[in-house]
This record gives C-alpha cells, sequence and structure tokens, in this order.
C-alpha cells in the first residue's frame, strides 16, 4: 500500500469510528469503536491485529488476575519491551531514522506504550473499574493507531462515562481535523517537499548555510508533518466525544530545552516522565540518572541505534545542564526587567532551537568519532 | 407561569405541564426510568378520579410509603394536587414508630408497598390499604416477545380502570398540602404540616433565589420522606416544569458516577448535604472538572451547618458558586440564605432571610441587642401551620406568627446571621435530623438495659454522629443493643458507637446532665469519631512542605493539586517534596509510593498510614 492509501484507509476508519461512537446505544459503542479499528489493522498489518489483540487480552487478564503485584508488572513491561525491540531488531536494516521508514507492524511503536501505560497505572491502583469491551475501545481507536498522541486510559474512560452530545467539541473537531489535513497535503507534502526545497538551497548556499538550511528544513517539515497528523487524530477523537492530550505546543518558542520536551511530542514525553524517569527516579533517587535514562528511552523508541543513543544522552545532559544552571542563576534571571529581560528571553529561545536544531549533527559527529568512521 | 410576582398554586403549575409542550419532556429520571410531564399529568388524573371515587375530599390524609422513588414522587404531588394532604413516609422507618405515626395521621387511604405491609402488619387497622405491588418483568428477548402485558395489581390496576379526571381548580391556600413527621419519641410524634400558602410561597422564593429557568436541570440524590429531597426534588421541578434527576443512591463507591452523571447529563443545580461536599472533596479529586462542563450553575447545601473550611475548600476546588441553605422541616426548607451574591455570602454564615423575618430573643422572648445572641425565630409565610394534632407542642414554637428555631444566633454587622449554638436538643448527622430521645426510648425498650442517654459527637464526614451512653447488663454484648436498635430504627439513626457507664450521671433534679456525659465520653478511650479524617494539623504541615518545594505559596495549592496545576510541581520538585516528606513525618516511601503520588492528598494518605 502507499503512503497516500494508509492515510485515506485511516480518514475512512477514522469516520466510521466517529458514527460508531454515535449511533448505536452506549453499551455498544466501545466495542463497535474497538471493531473498526480491527478492521483497519488487518486491512493493513494482519500480524500488528493479532499482537495487539493478544496484548490487549493479555494484559486485560493480568490486570483482572494479579491486581498490582509488582512481578506481574515487571513481567508484563519486558515482555512488552522485548516484543518491540525484537521487531525493531528486524526492521533496523531498513531503518532510515527518524522520518524514515521504520518497517514495523502498523502501530507497535505506540500501542506497546499504551499497554505499559496500562499496567503501570494499574500497579499504582489508579485504574477505576472498567469492561474488557471498553478497554478494546480505548487500544483500538482508529484515528490513534498510525501516530498516536499516546491517550491515558483513565482520561479515555472518564470521557466514555460522560458522554453527551456536545456540539462546541465536535465544531472544534470538525476544525481540527481540516486543519491537520491542510497541515498535511499542503504544507508538508507540497510547500515543504515541492517548492521550498530550491528556494533555501538558493539561499543557503554551501558550507555551513547548507548544513543549517538542512537542519531547519528537516525540523520543519517533521514539526508541519507530526503535528499535522496528531491534529487529524485529536480532531477525529474529538469528533467521537474523547479529548485527547495534545501532542504539540508551539516547541519552538521554548526558551530552555526542559521546557521544548514539554511541548515537543508531549505525550510521549511524559509517558517517559512517568514510566521511565519517576520509577527511575523512585529507584535510585538521583536526578541526573533518571533524566538521562528516559531520555535514552526516549531515543531508542525512535531507533534502536547508537546514533539514538548517543541522541537521548545528548538530550538528557542538556536538561542535566539546564537544571544545574536553573537552580544557580534562574532567580536571578527571572527578576530581569525591561529590554535586558526580553533580550535574555530572546537569546534563550534561539539557544534553545539552535541546541535541538543542530542535535543531529552534534551525535553523529560523535557518533563517528566513537566508531571510528 | 412560575417565575410571575402572582401566586402559583398547585392547580396552576398543573395546568402550565398540561398547556405547554412539555408532554414527553422528563420531569422526573430515576435509576428505573424517565417519567415524563405528560406521564405525571396522566398520573394525576387517574388518582383524582381514583379520589373522587373513594370519596376523599380536600383536607383528608392519604398515606404514603413505597421505596419506589418514581412512585412516591407523583402519589405526593397528585394528591397536592387535590387539596388532599400527603403523608410520606420513610419506609426505612422500623414497624413500631410507622404505626404509630400512621395511627396518628388518621388517613382515609394508605398507599403502601406490598412488602412494607408484611413488615408493618398493624398497619391494616388504620385505614384502608391499597398495594403497591411492583410489575412483573419478563426478561431476555423471547421473554419479551412471548408473554402478554403483564397484569396489573393493587394500585396500578385500580388507576388502569379510572376515567381521567382533571384536579380541582382551586384549593384554600390554607389547606395542609403535606404532614411531615420528624423524628420524635413514639408518644408525641412530631407532624410538621405545611399549608398550601406556606409550600407554594417558598417554593417561589426558592426559584427565584436559585435563578430556576425553564432549561434548568436539578439533581437531587436526597431521600424523598425528607423535604430537601422531595420539596427541592420532584416538587420544585413540578412547579418549575424542569426535569430534576435521581440518577443513583449517594454512596461511596457512587461519587466519581455522580460527578460523571453531573458533566453527562448537564446538571445546572446540585442540591446536596453537607457530608457529601466532604466525601466528594475526599475522594472525587480525579474529576474536579465535573462541574466545568459549561452548564453548573449551583450549588445548593442543605440539611445542615457547612463547616467554613469545607465550604472554601469545596468551592475552590471544584470551582462552583454555591448557596448555603438554613431551615428547617417547619419553615418548608428554607428562608436563610448564604451565597452566591457577595452580600449575602460569608462561609460559616447562614446569610440573609428572604421573605421572612428573623429576629433574636432572650428566654423571656424579649429581642436581644444586636451583637448578642439568641434564640433565632422565623416569621413569614413560609411557616408551617403547626404540628400536627398536637396544640400544645404548637403553642411551644408558635408564637404571634413568630417561630422558635432552637437555634442560638447572633446578628453581624453586615446584617448576617450565624449559628452559635443549639437550645433544642437534636442531633444532625450527615443532614437528617434526629431526635435523641427516640433512640433512648428505644434502647430502654431493651430489658437489660436500665437507663440509657443519646447524644451527638462532632465528625468530620457526618457532621455529627450518634453515640449512646447505656448502662446495661454487662452480659449483653453492644453488637445485641445495636441489632436491637436496628430492628426498630431507621439505618441512620442507629447509635454508631455505644458507651458502657456504671450509672448515668444526674442533677438534684434527676434528670441526666449532659455536660457530664459528655465529659464522660471525652476521657473514653475509644473515641474513635475524631480519629476518622486527616488531622488538620498534618494537613497544614504537609501544604507548607510542598509550598517550599515547590517555590510557591501556600495559598497557591490545595490538598487537590496535581502536578499539572502546579507550575513548580516538576520532576526535580518531585524528589524534593519525596525526600522532605520522609525527613519531616519520618517515613520511608517505597518507589510504588512515589511513583503514585500525583496528588498531595495521597501524601497525607501515606502519612497516615504509617
Amino acid at each position: 500500500m502507499t503512503e497516500k492509501q494508509v492515510l485515506l484507509a485511516v480518514l475512512f476508519s477514522s469516520a466510521t469510528a466517529v458514527l460508531a461512537a454515535w449511533l448505536p446505544p452506549p453499551r455498544w459503542q466501545p466495542r463497535l469503536i474497538a471493531a473498526v479499528g480491527a478492521a483497519l489493522l488487518l486491512l493493513l498489518s494482519p500480524l500488528s491485529a493479532c499482537l495487539l489483540g493478544v496484548g490487549a487480552g493479555l494484559s486485560y487478564l493480568l490486570h483482572r488476575r494479579t491486581g498490582n503485584s509488582r512481578a506481574a508488572l515487571v513481567a508484563a513491561v519486558v515482555v512488552i519491551a522485548a516484543t518491540l525491540i525484537s521487531f525493531m531488531l528486524a526492521a533496523a536494516p531498513a531503518a532510515k531514522g527518524i522520518g524514515g521508514h521504520v518497517v514495523l507492524p502498523f502501530g507497535l511503536a505506540f500501542y506497546a506504550l499504551r499497554l505499559i501505560h496500562y499496567q503501570f497505572e494499574g500497579y499504582k491502583g489508579n485504574l477505576r473499574g472498567h469492561s474488557f469491551d471498553e478497554y478494546l475501545g480505548y487500544l483500538f481507536m482508529p484515528s490513534l493507531l498510525s501516530t498516536g498522541p499516546i491517550h491515558r486510559f483513565d482520561e479515555y474512560l472518564r470521557d466514555l462515562r460522560r458522554k453527551r452530545w456536545d456540539p462546541a467539541l465536535f465544531s472544534a473537531g470538525c476544525a481540527r481535523v481540516l486543519y491537520g489535513l491542510v497541515k498535511i497535503v499542503v504544507l508538508g507534502n507540497y510547500l515543504l517537499a515541492e517548492v521550498l526545497p530550491a528556494q533555501f538551497e538558493a539561499l543557503a548556499g554551501a558550507g555551513i548555510g547548507h548544513f543549517y538550511s538542512d537542519a531547519l528544513q528537516f525540523w520543519l517539515k517533521l514539526y508541519i508533518l507530526f503535528s499535522g497528523y496528531s491534529d487529524v487524530a485529536v480532531g477525529f477523537a474529538a469528533l467521537a466525544g474523547f479529548r485527547v492530550r495534545e501532542n504539540f505546543d508551539q516547541p519552538f518558542i521554548a526558551r530552555n530545552i526542559s521546557d521544548f520536551w514539554q511541548r515537543w511530542h508531549r505525550s510521549l514525553s511524559s509517558w517517559c516522565r512517568d514510566y521511565v524517569f519517576t520509577p527511575v527516579l523512585s529507584l535510585t533517587r538521583s536526578q541526573g540518572a533518571a533524566v538521562v535514562s528516559s531520555m535514552v528511552v526516549l531515543g531508542l523508541w525512535h531507533e534502536l541505534s547508537l546514533r539514538y543513543v548517543l541522541w537521548g544522552a545528548y538530550h538528557g545532559a542538556g536538561i542535566v545542564i539546564f537544571r544545574a544552571f536553573d537552580a544557580r542563576y534562574g532567580a536571578s534571571l527571572d527578576a530581569l526587567t525591561g529590554v535586558t529581560a526580553a533580550l535574555w528571553r530572546t537569546l534563550a529561545t534561539a539557544l534553545t532551537l539552535h541546541f535541538v536544531l543542530f542535535s543531529f549533527y552534534v551525535t553523529t559527529a560523535v557518533q563517528h568519532w566513537l566508531t571510528g568512521g | 407561569m412560575a417565575q410571575t410576582s402572582a401566586k402559583v398554586t398547585a392547580a396552576a403549575c398543573y395546568q402550565s405541564i398540561a398547556n405547554r409542550g412539555l408532554v414527553a419532556q422528563p420531569w422526573l429520571v430515576t435509576e428505573s426510568g424517565t417519567v415524563t410531564f405528560g406521564q405525571l399529568r396522566a398520573r394525576i388524573d387517574a388518582v383524582t378520579a381514583l379520589l373522587q371515587g373513594q370519596g376523599i375530599a380536600v383536607g383528608d390524609r392519604v398515606v404514603i410509603a413505597t421505596r419506589d422513588d418514581a412512585e412516591a414522587a407523583q402519589l405526593f404531588i397528585a394528591l397536592i394536587c387535590n387539596g388532599v394532604t400527603a403523608v410520606n413516609l420513610d419506609p426505612d422507618a422500623g414497624p413500631d414508630r410507622a404505626q404509630s405515626l400512621i395511627a396518628k395521621a388518621t388517613p382515609r387511604l394508605i398507599i403502601i408497598d406490598r412488602d412494607l405491609l408484611a413488615r408493618w402488619p398493624g398497619v391494616r387497622a388504620a385505614g384502608p390499604v391499597v398495594e403497591i405491588v411492583p410489575a412483573a418483568r419478563s426478561t431476555g428477548v423471547f421473554g419479551k416477545l412471548m408473554t402478554q402485558k403483564p397484569k396489573r395489581e393493587g394500585l396500578h390496576a385500580l388507576l388502569e380502570h379510572q376515567t381521567p379526571q382533571a384536579p380541582p381548580a382551586d384549593i384554600d391556600p390554607e389547606t395542609l398540602a403535606y404532614i411531615l413527621f420528624t423524628s420524635g419519641t413514639t408518644d408525641q410524634p412530631k407532624g410538621v404540616s405545611i399549608s398550601h400558602r406556606a409550600l407554594f410561597a417558598h417554593l417561589a422564593t426558592l426559584s427565584r433565589r436559585y435563578n430556576y429557568t425553564p432549561t434548568s436541570r436539578i439533581l437531587n440524590t436526597l431521600m424523598l420522606s425528607h423535604a430537601d429531597g422531595m420539596i427541592q426534588g420532584p416538587v420544585i421541578a413540578f412547579f418549575n416544569a424542569i426535569p430534576v434527576y435521581r440518577p443513583l443512591r449517594f454512596e461511596v463507591t457512587t461519587i466519581n458516577l455522580l460527578l460523571d452523571s453531573i458533566y453527562q447529563l448537564r446538571i445546572t443545580h446540585l442540591i446536596a448535604v453537607p457530608t457529601m461536599l466532604s466525601l466528594i472533596l475526599r475522594l472525587g479529586l480525579d474529576q474536579r472538572d465535573a462541574f466545568q462542563g459549561g452548564d453548573f450553575k449551583l450549588l445548593v447545601s442543605c440539611g445542615a451547618q457547612l463547616e467554613p473550611k469545607l465550604w472554601e475548600d469545596f468551592e475552590r476546588t471544584f470551582q462552583v458558586p454555591l448557596v448555603n441553605v438554613y431551615g428547617l422541616t417547619e419553615t418548608v426548607v428554607g428562608g436563610v440564605f448564604s451565597g452566591p451574591d457577595a452580600m449575602s455570602r460569608e462561609p460559616g454564615s447562614i446569610g440573609v432571610p428572604e421573605d421572612c423575618e428573623l429576629r433574636l430573643a432572650d428566654r423571656d422572648g424579649k429581642t436581644v441587642a444586636d451583637g448578642e445572641h439568641g434564640e433565632l425565630l422565623m416569621r413569614g409565610e413560609l411557616l408551617m401551620s403547626g404540628y400536627f394534632d398536637a396544640p400544645q407542642m404548637t403553642a411551644e414554637v408558635l408564637n404571634e406568627g413568630w417561630f422558635r428555631t432552637g437555634d442560638i444566633a447572633r446578628r453581624d454587622e453586615a446584617g448576617r446571621f450565624w449559628i452559635t449554638g443549639r437550645a433544642k436538643n437534636i442531633i444532625i448527622r450527615g443532614g437528617y435530623n434526629i431526635h435523641p430521645e427516640e433512640i433512648t426510648e428505644v434502647l430502654q425498650r431493651h430489658p437489660a438495659v436500665t437507663e440509657a442517654v443519646t447524644l451527638g459527637v462532632k465528625d468530620l464526614d457526618w457532621g455529627e454522629t450518634v453515640v449512646a451512653v447505656v448502662a446495661a447488663d454487662a452480659a449483653v454484648s453492644d453488637t445485641e443493643l445495636l441489632t436491637h436498635c436496628a430492628a426498630n430504627l431507621e439505618p441512620r439513626k442507629v447509635p454508631s458507637r455505644i458507651q458502657r457507664v456504671a450509672a448515668l450521671p444526674r442533677g438534684r433534679s434527676g434528670k441526666v446532665v449532659l455536660e457530664q456525659v459528655r465529659a464522660l465520653l471525652a476521657q473514653a478511650p475509644s473515641a474513635r469519631a475524631e480519629a476518622n479524617g486527616p488531622s488538620a494539623d498534618d494537613s497544614e504541615r504537609l501544604l507548607k512542605l510542598a509550598a517550599s518545594c515547590f517555590k510557591t505559596s501556600v495559598d497557591t495549592i490545595t490538598l487537590a493539586s496535581r502536578p499539572r496545576d502546579v507550575p513548580g510541581w516538576d520532576s526535580l520538585a518531585h524528589l524534593e517534596l519525596v525526600c522532605a516528606l520522609e525527613k519531616e513525618f519520618d517515613l520511608r516511601l517505597s518507589s510504588r509510593d512515589i511513583m503514585s503520588l500525583d496528588r498531595l492528598d495521597k501524601a497525607l494518605g501515606l502519612i497516615q498510614k504509617t
């Protein structure tokens, strides 16, 4: 299937799921939403449909049977992570990194994280009573299958229990889907892919300018496409009556690298905070270890490679350094007023943006240096 | 036209639900189904015909005793529309009490659940009986297809055969609308008699004060055998032609569902007692946005004193405007309001009277000077006509149009009233009034008990709990005494605790000295009532600690705060908080504790666990 066909299948099934969310009696709604999602998965990747089906059944049973046992949590996380890793290893030769075509079973990267989330929240005792149907509706919601956001089960369940016809939410959902489609089709796939590269080329010239324009184009396109897909996903969820967490919040105006990660792919970074950072912190009581390990996991989730280990560590180090800096100078910088404050804010934003823009160059250089290439 | 200044009567309300396009609109939604205004009207017409057929006329009394809320509410309104006095009994009442109340009411008809009739065998002697028999439900698709329409029995069969008739268009306003028996002893039941005048005048007051409009939607889960449940529920919904929802029984386990319902059903007004608010505040924090669905207008707190701290915490946490209503069964439900407007709102005070007058009097009935304490007297259209068939009891509280509330109050410079004490002996547990003599009476009936006295003890969740102090044969266990109480009293009146003494302290006149009993209780080792909530001290220490970790001021955080509400609660501060907690409270948190700590009240739980 071409990318366009996949997009069309996702759009079609998402629209069908909206009908499933409103037309049948409430008892049937989660069931039918799940059925539509399962049909989409079967069409795109029967293997993935089986994986998610088995994962859903096992995790639900485990939660039911063992409640909040620590051994069950560890076992579940190991099994889910091992499955994800083995598929990533198998896919590795074809992978070209972030934005490239990682050939994983469709949606696996996202639903693996949802399964882990569910198990963790069960362990923490945070899950309200729910049925298997409701859980399936959560895991198989079609618009969220392919690119997230990694929404949370408790929020989904609350929306399901509070479901009511809400014209404002519905119209916001419509607008959001259109907005996302414009981002993907017009901005991402036409302007940034067809028109602007030549302009950038002409402007940048050779040398450092070339590097600069490449990095800028790469991040811009990544942002436009990814946030566009998120808009579509969030929009369709809203049409079905669900308020899904936002994935992006103007990441390029972040004032520091910690702030950036609270604005970029937020559902992933908050997942890492809750299920890597906090557990590591609670076990080691070390801030640095927790930050670096969660950023490394965040990096490795994109691709299993030395490059991404380094990339994660780069961001982790950035956050640790920023924290130390902030502890020392934060208060006095916050106290600045007037022109100096504006200057400092501009400088901080520019610094953060460039830290992100050059992250791949730096980590690739380090990788070459390490491997002697 | 419920909101106009012209007097609205039962007949006018009946007309307005009959005329408007309300036939298919819900009036009362319960767990078991929806009653529309059309159905309510049809029921009123059928009951009218039934009453006329039985020769029951204006001013006669009819007893209702049923566990079916929809049934009780429909009958109550149908009787009122006919000028027949409704006597709605609490189905949880013990047989002795129930039978004595029914005998006191001298009803022309008793409409009662079949199984209640079996529990209260003496009822048949008090008057003609019509049974309420639940219709047999066929189950499953096949069951529904194969069986014919279920055969009706009892009340429903009777109503089916009536030729519908409109109720009378004119009822004397002094006719009694209903009699509500409040807690009291068996030989002196207190039947609060409310006239049409009082009821409809007060419904107009409440509707104006709460700003009920045709788009309002009430949620009220309080018991229909009490005024706050019935009058502030189905009756005021009928008065305003708006729906009232009773989607569930309020329990600790249904708090989440209740909050879901408020959002999902687009509720505009929630009627609640302080105990509910306290439990919601403690257990409903995951759903703090439940009132933010765009529809909610007003939270009505009634039934008991709302502690200022609970009041403010609830308003701040759930971001809802709140009105506190002060009143008694004898004043329909209210009369004195605090909030939501800035002038009358003052947490802890009962606010200012509306459509009635207040006066503070000393023992001799003379008005006290401003700022002094005195017994609170009320005057206005909302007052009861008296206690049913008890002229002496009535004379004790009603004098020259003034009603003695039995509460001690003072008035502040702004004109707001504050309850400062109680002159009458009453326990208010979770919003329900309990006369301690009623429990004492039941205890004294037990052969092993030589003497007993009952009193209320302050409690964080319930306001007060019931404690019985008993001198009894040591061979009889507390459990046995409690079982005896449970068999003869409504569940909420059963003491939470029994304290044994050798003898009760008595004064020279032979009367039990309550102050000395209280002192005895305070010394008793099992003063459990206070231990059921977080101590104020721990919460304060915790909030201070958290504020310093999050680099913010204490007033910006509450026990309900979550990381996303507090800018300073990032992962670094989280670790700081954990370490500070361990040091301050001398505990060791497990990794699960640290991970689950996503709200400050959970930290409080961890502190109290150790």
